[in-house]
């Protein structure tokens, strides 16, 4: 256990230096400073807009960050050999996984309090230009899609590590995780879809057993957006937030533990 | 020295080559830009799925582009024909699926879906999500009551969409007025009156609180005058032939007064209402 911390910062560190972290921020800055002439097209609505713009562009840079650095991070060392110099030291495979893991959840929190702040000063600017009838912005909210959104993508970088673990090529890992994001945004969606029935569709029971099956296989990532709630001021109970939160926290923990089991049995060449 | 002009001139023909086929290509494509104004809509079921976690950004995207549809139409002069209009009422319900707290699709259709589309039961099949979410917003089941009275001709349904208007926080005193009016005109007195007196308890200004026991008032006037019309009528078998007969049989001890000023009457539909319409009579 005593690598862990020397892994984690070094994977912080060279994850910083990375261009695809500038790049994207100054794509982000770019965006969040159209927020206030995109807001304005709408005649009533103008913070919820503002709210919309700020955190949908927070969660897409913070999504491409999350799937370009997690599968670089571990592929680099794999493909750049230098595994093999840091596993002739002693470490531990598994603290390998756990330290490049925690590494990179620090380049998610940093980033996502950077993209955070701007989308903040970008809205909270929207908001102090407008009067109070064209909406507020509901900072406790806001604060929490941010929290929750984080959360959301460090379930993401858990599961490119799972696939990390075993994938030979970095491509492979990416469309995987790719794949498992567009299931995970979906999936509670479909599942109450075919729940509910639509009118004159017959819906197959084996295709429901199969989607309610996918509903407990893959993470729900849908129970982590909060964003609409942030951007109308809607209450959000506790009991959600914490059932989202310990979803997240033991999903994350299930993706790394069999990460480092099967990295542990992994043949290198 | 004539190879070192062979690239600048093979550059300047492909340019010009560019900019002739970039133009060619504009003018034949502002037909198909024309025509995805109209926007492909994929089902909302769908479009919930494939929005992912940008559902409030998509609604946004097709709210403007249905705005800006609209908006170039009227600045292009032309009138919007019945399968268009029923395409704007398609996209501003799928924005409102997408996002049933989103304000504006609301106020978009009540404004161009009632008057200018004459389409006031799908304006306010619209505004009934509107009503359903935003439970703290009184515009929304005010302008569903407007629109049942106005263009639809229903009195009794809205003046139920006035009252729900009028039980919602902030709404202006004068929507219970209206809603009681409505209700008045249209079904018993007695409705109106039950719905003024919690009104009345409710409200916290003064001025407002006189009005509404003004009206209240008048209402009892006329609700007691039709009950004793009902009387009269089930004594005598046929209808007073005005309201001072109902006194002189001994139907009534005296005349209400009317609050506002005006005269208690007998209507050619054998209905009673007064001079003064339920306004101050100066």
């Amino acid at each position: 256990m005593t690598h862990l911390w020397p892994i984690a910062k070094i994977t912080f560190l060279e994850g910083l230096r990375s261009r695809v972290f500038f790049g994207l921020f100054i794509v982000a800055l770019l965006l969040f400073s159209s927020t206030y002439t995109l807001s304005y097209l709408f005649p009533r609505d103008v913070v919820k807009v503002a709210v919309d713009l700020g955190l949908g562009i927070t969660s897409l840079i913070g999504l491409i960050l999350t799937l370009f650095l997690g599968t670089q991070l571990l592929a680099k060392d794999l493909e750049q050999r230098t595994i093999h110099m840091v596993l002739a030291k002693a470490v531990s495979r598994s603290d390998y996984i756990v330290g490049k893991f925690a590494g990179l959840a620090m380049i998610i929190v940093c980033s996502m309090v950077v993209l955070g702040g701007f989308a903040s000063v970008a809205s909270w600017t929207v908001d102090r230009l407008t009067a109070d009838q064209y909406g507020v912005i509901h900072w406790p909210i806001f604060l929490l899609a941010l929290l929750m959104m984080t959360l959301m993508l460090m379930l993401l970088a858990s599961v490119i590590f799972f696939f990390s673990s075993f994938a030979s090529s970095t491509f492979l890992a990416l469309g995987l995780t790719l794949v498992i994001y567009l299931i995970g945004q979906s999936v509670e969606e479909l599942k109450h879809f075919l729940e509910t029935g639509a009118e004159g569709v017959v819906i197959s029971p084996v295709f429901l057993k199969i989607v309610t099956g996918a509903y407990y296989i893959f993470p729900n990532l849908a129970a982590f957006n909060f964003k609409a709630q942030a951007a109308h001021g809607l209450a959000v109970p506790l009991a959600d937030v914490v059932w989202s939160f310990l979803y997240g926290v033991f999903y994350i923990g299930v993706m790394i533990t069999s990460s480092a089991w099967i990295f542990r049995r992994r043949e290198f060449s | 020295m004539a190879r070192a002009l062979v690239a600048p001139s093979v550059l300047a023909v492909l340019i010009a080559g560019h900019l002739f086929f970039a133009f060619q290509l504009q003018s034949k494509r502002v037909d198909i830009v024309q025509q995805s104004e109209e926007l492909r809509l994929f089902p909302p079921a769908a479009m919930k799925l494939l929005s992912l976690e940008y559902r409030d950004l998509v609604a946004d995207l097709i709210f403007s582009r249905t705005m800006s549809f609209h908006g170039g139409v009227l600045k292009r002069g032309e009138k919007l024909d019945a399968p268009t209009w029923q395409a704007i009422y398609q996209r501003l319900d799928a924005v409102s699926q997408l996002d049933p707290y989103f304000v504006d699709p609301y106020y978009f259709g009540q404004a161009v879906l009632t008057w200018d589309a004459q389409m006031p039961r799908e304006a306010n099949a619209l505004l009934d999500r509107g009503r359903r979410y935003r439970t703290e917003d009184w515009v929304m089941p005010f302008f569903m009551g407007f629109n049942a009275f106005y263009f639809l001709h229903d009195k009794p349904q809205g003046a139920a969409y006035l009252m729900e208007a009028a039980q919602r926080p902030r709404s202006p005193p004068l929507v219970g007025l209206l809603a009681a009016r409505l209700s008045s005109e249209s079904s018993g007195g007695e409705t109106a009156i039950a719905f003024l007196q919690e009104l009345e308890a409710k409200t916290d200004d003064q001025v407002a609180k006189e009005e509404i026991r003004k009206r209240i008032g008048a209402l009892r006037g006329i609700w007691i005058l039709e009950r004793a019309v009902q009387d009269y009528r089930g004594r005598f078998g046929s209808a007073p032939a005005d309201l001072s007969e109902l006194v002189k049989r001994g139907v009534l001890g005296e005349l209400p007064t009317d609050p506002y000023g005006g005269v208690f009457y007998l209507n050619n539909q054998g209905k009673v209402w007064t001079t003064s319409d339920l306004r101050p009579v100066t």
